[in-house]
């Protein structure tokens, strides 16, 4: 009897936790893949990635295991890159800013235009 | 408790399946609801197949012997402290517990890997549960430790002597924990190739885990070893056994996959080798899987017949070429983000010691594979023994102990051979100075001697860089030395904890050289007080104990030993029969100390009662080797510990020179 109580109720709960996401409107409403934020969030990490090799690259330095020509070399086409990708992330950042600023226009429109 | 862990393994089975559907429908459908609905079975697995492992543990502390895994691996006279050990005593049980494993890892590296449904991470999930499906459907039709037997039994058969020994509460765990970790890295590589989002992303989290499972693997090796060692009676540690291959296989694919992975997240570099060798390692855990539960060749660790081999191969090759043909159809994305700029780099010492570690791998598993080959093609029994691994992988061995060495002294991207030069002068004066120091006290062979050297280069080059950077750091921070040092490891974990990994390695090798060189061995017929010498050493028979228990006959042979006449200790070496198993299992007294073990083994009294055979051992250097156990887990602890988040770097502007103090100490 307790067995059969145990089974049921891992089923009933297992059933519960899985079909939650599915019943509720926030799940539904849930993207897979957002381009954009994706998009954002590769970005950021790419810049991650330089700002640790900048890092890696003092310590080389530091440890006298590159020279200061190595090192100047490495710092200047890190920093570039750097650059670049904030330069790209901002454009990210403005281009999504823009699309929510006219969508939210265009709702704003809808809602004022009498019925 | 058949009824309850049954139901639990339907349950699971129900899960897994709906995981793996539901999350390749999600990303297809690009349904975000269904990828957190599949992603939530997954977890529930865990639960479910906790449940299942737990029946079975109750089944066990109840001796309930209407189950038949349970009647064929405990009985009452089995000390309730062995219930663990038995649990995992045969195939049903192993599955059992490789598939609860395999529930665990998905659910918490799927919890861990991010918060965001991508396609990537929905994908990866799919993976996991499909594998976890077929370990299921393997125990519920196959191998079901929930089997009933007709009649209950009265008493069970008992658990399998050899499996009566500490090391058997984590060796097995860790082993088989370590082979099904392979799955969670292989999952996010096949993540990334499958929703064709190859960029870095998976690189962190395969990184972490590729790591754990690296370590658990390692230990449960070493484990192994201490285990043959104490227990099998032959007096060593490592007789490159198929079962023992079969682990160290994949093991020595994850040590090539943690290395190069490193210089995809630093340099974006090897991308394709590092899926490759990902595949590789997940390929040989799945045949180190067939060996040790398909049962195809026979090995000292095999400890029943097993009618699986076929399942497990056509799971192999299934997986395989799966994985592969997700690997070609995704080649054109896994294009490397730089080129190999030169040779003298770090990046290249990286992938001479990927090809190294996948020779060494490739040698051993034709060596595990040719009795099969033989029986296949020459019908007769036919198998490779320790002399072809030892003339094969020992050179390569040395190769890899020496790049380790050499490789982390380098530089990224390129170096000049004058900088080279400059940084292996100590390592290399210490290693001429111990060369010097062991032919002066007269040591003369030269695979021996090569052996020493290398392993005090890399013990000196790993020294060294702490050294350095100990110096560099208090310099710049203008702390004391202790402090640097702390700060040092704390700032670059991966590096610093993977030095201490480095010399874990190199402990590992100054046993394994030690005793496999300068070994004394001698077999010996004793009356009761009469003495042998070996090496320093002189051991006397003093007496035999017997005494009688449920399941066995006991016995001890006492001996006294002596060095340079004076009386150093009294050892006892153990000697069991277990009539149910017609098996005799030994523990041999072992004297042991950082220079050298002294190791008895009593094989039996001769028919005069008065006399006994005994194998008497001086293994040098082997405490060394176990030492090496801690060390390797606490340097892959700090590898893995993780680092706070910083969220810019200081950068230094071109006009500030080296060594200028800088603001904050960031380095």
């Amino acid at each position: 009897m307790l067995v059969a109580l145990l089974i049921v109720a891992l089923g009933i709960l297992s059933l519960v936790v899985v079909a939650y996401p599915l019943l509720t409107s926030r799940g539904a409403a849930r993207p897979i893949d957002d381009p954009a934020v994706e998009l954002a969030q590769r970005l950021r990490r790419a810049r991650d990635r330089v700002y640790e090799e900048i890092r890696a690259l003092q310590q080389e330095r530091f440890m006298r295991d590159i020279t200061e020509e190595q090192y100047q070399e490495q710092l200047n086409a890190a920093r570039l890159r750097a650059a670049q990708l904030l330069q790209e992330q901002r454009r990210v950042q403005e281009t999504i800013a823009e699309i929510e600023a006219a969508v939210e226009a265009g709702m704003a429109r809808a809602e004022r235009r009498p019925a | 408790m058949a009824y309850l862990g049954t139901g639990a393994l339907l349950i699971a089975t129900v899960l897994a399946v709906y995981g793996t559907v539901g999350g390749v429908l999600a990303v297809r459908r690009r349904d975000g609801a269904l990828a957190v609905s599949a992603q939530r079975a997954a977890y529930m697995t865990v639960p479910a197949m906790g449940l299942a492992v737990l029946a079975l543990v109750i089944a066990f502390i109840d001796h309930d012997f209407s189950i038949r895994y349970v009647a064929e691996h405990s009985n009452r006279a089995m000390p309730r402290i062995y219930t663990w050990v038995a649990f995992y005593a045969g195939n049903e049980g192993s599955l059992l517990f490789v598939a609860f494993a395999l529930a665990a890892f998905a659910g918490i590296s799927m919890a861990m890997v991010t918060r965001r449904i991508g396609s990537q991470r929905t994908y990866a999930n799919a993976v996991l549960m499909a594998l976890l499906t077929f370990f299921l459907i393997v125990l519920l039709t196959l191998a079901n430790p929930f089997e009933q037997l007709a009649v209950a039994a009265v008493d069970g058969q008992g658990i399998n002597p050899l499996l009566k020994h500490p090391g058997m509460f984590i060796h097995p765990p860790l082993i088989m924990t370590g082979l099904i970790s392979v799955s969670v890295p292989f999952a996010l590589a096949m993540g990334a190739l499958l929703s064709g989002r190859i960029d870095d992303d998976w690189v962190d989290a395969g990184r972490v885990w590729g790591l754990v499972a690296w370590a658990m693997l390692g230990t449960g090796l070493l484990l192994g070893a201490w285990w043959a060692y104490t227990i099998l009676g032959w007096g060593g540690y490592w007789a490159w056994d198929p079962v023992e291959n079969a682990a160290l296989m994949p093991w020595l694919g994850l040590t090539a996959f943690i290395h190069s992975i490193m210089v995809q997240k630093r340099r974006g570099m090897f991308r394709m080798w590092n899926i490759a060798l990902i595949n590789i390692s997940f390929a040989l855990g799945n045949f180190g899987v067939f060996i040790n539960r398909g049962g195809p060749v026979p090995s000292v660790h095999s400890f029943g017949a097993s009618t699986l081999g076929w399942v497990f191969l056509a799971f192999l090759g299934v997986t395989l070429v799966l994985s592969f043909g997700a690997f070609f159809w995704r080649m054109g994305l896994l294009k490397s983000a730089r080129p190999l700029e030169s040779m003298l780099s770090r990046e290249a010492s990286f992938l001479v010691n990927n090809l190294l570690l996948l020779a060494i791998a490739f040698i051993t598993m034709f060596g595990v594979v040719f009795p099969l080959i033989a029986q296949l093609f020459v019908g007769r029994e036919l198998s490779i023994a320790r002399p072809y691994y030892d003339a094969v992988n020992g050179p390569l061995l040395l190769a890899l102990l020496a790049l380790m060495g050499i490789g982390p002294l380098l530089p990224w991207r390129t170096a000049s051979w004058a900088a080279v030069r400059k940084v292996v002068v100590v390592p290399g004066a210490a290693a001429g100075a111990v060369l010097a120091v062991l032919l002066i006290a007269g040591m003369r062979g030269v695979p021996a001697l090569v052996g020493f050297g290398v392993s005090a280069f890399v013990a000196a080059s790993v020294l060294q860089e702490w050294a350095r950077g100990t110096v560099a750091r208090s310099r710049q921070a203008r702390v004391a030395l202790p402090i640097a040092f702390t700060q040092l490891m704390a700032a670059n974990r991966p590096r610093y904890g993977g030095y201490v990994v480095h010399l874990a390695i190199v402990l590992l090798a100054f046993g394994i050289v030690g005793s496999s060189f300068f070994d004394l061995e001698k077999d010996v017929v004793l009356r009761t007080g009469e003495r042998a010498a070996l090496g320093d050493y002189e051991v006397e028979f003093v007496r035999v104990d017997t005494t009688n228990f449920a399941d066995r006959t006991e016995r001890v042979a006492t001996v006294n030993v002596y060095r340079d006449g004076q009386f150093l200790t009294s050892m006892g070496a153990w000697q069991g029969f277990y009539p149910s198993f017609q098996m005799i299992s030994t523990r041999s007294a072992i004297r042991s100390t950082p220079k050298e073990d002294l190791y008895v083994l009593f094989s039996e009294v001769q028919s005069d009662g008065q006399s006994a055979v005994f194998r008497i051992l001086v293994n040098p250097l082997v405490w060394w080797m176990w030492l090496s156990g801690p060390v390797l887990i606490l340097g892959t602890v700090i590898a893995l510990w993780p680092a706070r988040e910083r969220a810019m770097a200081y950068v230094p502007s071109p006009a500030r020179r080296p060594g200028d103090p800088q603001p904050g100490g960031a380095a």
